[in-house]
């Protein structure tokens, strides 16, 4: 069964098709949650669990491609909510990318997918730096805690994760990301 | 000079980790994720959206204040009714108290008037001055409505007065005049 069947048959609203879901895709958002909360079994199940019955709430809008991603986004959205609860502030480093007024990259090439951009964007980078770019925004961990497990100092850590948020936006510059409505005003 | 910023863990929203912890290192059982969303997917399934609860709702108090009104309507015909009965029978009753109202005039047309209203046996006597005659009027539960004259020397002058009033039929007045 692809992903595409398993779609379908939740916007029929078959509770074998949210089954095979959970069979295809339980141990990758469990993965994600688990890394994020750092264990926490409990509170990983739960959320792992408020991860599968947001997807059938919101099954008629469900598309079949990147739906891995789709749970992805959704499994680091509860488990970043459920850490705000508990610090109010990821402990994030410069958590953005500034574009400047002169820096169009909806006008500079044509539009393309942002997840697929935002991917290769990522790919993009140098192997340790996207490992540890990674770990720290999209697992939530904090910079001493990436640079340990990947044998780094913190402040050859925190001098990659600058140059990782540099060579990100200039891939998003060059592919052409469209970084909202905002940035398209002017066109 | 207008600067944008976006948030690198926002962006990463769209990106899929096809590398690192993948299937690894979560100890979570998957079974248990799947029995706990398909009990709770199943019990939804059958449950009934908010807004369809409050049509039913309303639904049901419009069809219990029509019941309440249609009673109300219902009890007050029923009560209209039974006033109606009443008055239907009260009405009965005075046309059949007018009916028992028994008038006997006199030569010169005075109404000497003996009434038995609600049909209760009574008896009484009254005496009545009648050109030289008093009139003791007795009425009695006999059978037949007699009416006796009798003349100065006792006979009878006018007969009897046999009441054709079926309501009345139950009642028997016997008017004697006597011979003062």
């Amino acid at each position: 069964m692809t992903d595409n069947d398993i779609v379908n048959g939740l916007k029929k609203g078959k509770t074998k098709a949210l089954e095979q879901l959970i069979d295809r895709y339980g141990k990758y958002v469990s993965s994600v949650i688990s890394r994020i909360l750092r264990g926490r079994n409990e509170d990983c199940r739960e959320l792992s669990a408020d991860v599968f019955l947001a997807v059938w709430e919101n099954r008629e809008k469900l598309r079949a491609e990147n739906l891995k991603g789709y749970l992805g986004a959704a499994a680091r959205n509860k488990a970043f909510n459920k850490l705000r609860n508990e610090w109010e502030e990821l402990p994030l480093e410069e958590d953005m990318i500034i574009f400047d007024d002169g820096e169009q990259p909806c006008e500079a090439v044509e539009r393309k997918e942002t997840a697929l951009l935002v991917n290769r964007a990522v790919n993009g980078l140098e192997p340790i730096t996207k490992e540890l770019f990674l770990r720290h925004y999209y697992y939530g961990q904090s910079v001493a805690e990436a640079a340990d497990a990947l044998g780094l100092s913190l402040s050859a850590a925190k001098t990659r994760l600058c140059r990782g948020r540099q060579t990100l936006k200039a891939i998003l510059l060059k592919e052409g990301y469209d970084h909202g409505e905002q940035n398209c005003e002017n066109k | 000079m207008e600067s944008k910023t976006v948030k690198i863990s926002e962006l990463l929203d769209d990106y899929t980790d096809n590398e690192f912890f993948i299937d690894e290192e979560s100890e979570v059982n998957i079974d248990k994720i799947k029995e706990k969303v398909i009990a709770k997917v199943s019990g939804k399934k059958t449950k009934i959206k908010p807004v369809a609860k409050i049509m039913i709702a309303a639904a049901a108090a419009a069809a219990l204040t029509g019941m309440v009104s249609a009673a109300a309507v219902h009890g007050t015909m029923e009560t209209y009714s039974v006033i109606a009965e009443e008055k239907a029978v009260q009405h009965k009753t005075d046309a059949s108290a007018d009916d028992l109202t028994e008038k006997l005039v006199d030569e010169d047309g005075n109404v000497i008037e003996v009434q038995e209203a609600d049909g209760d046996k009574t008896q009484y006597e009254e005496t009545l001055e009648i050109d030289g005659y008093d009139a003791g009027i007795v009425t009695d539960d006999s059978a037949d409505v007699t009416e006796k004259l009798t003349d100065e020397d006792g006979n009878v002058i006018e007969a009897q007065k046999a009441d054709s009033e079926a309501d009345s039929s139950d009642k028997t007045d016997t008017f004697r005049f006597e011979n003062e």
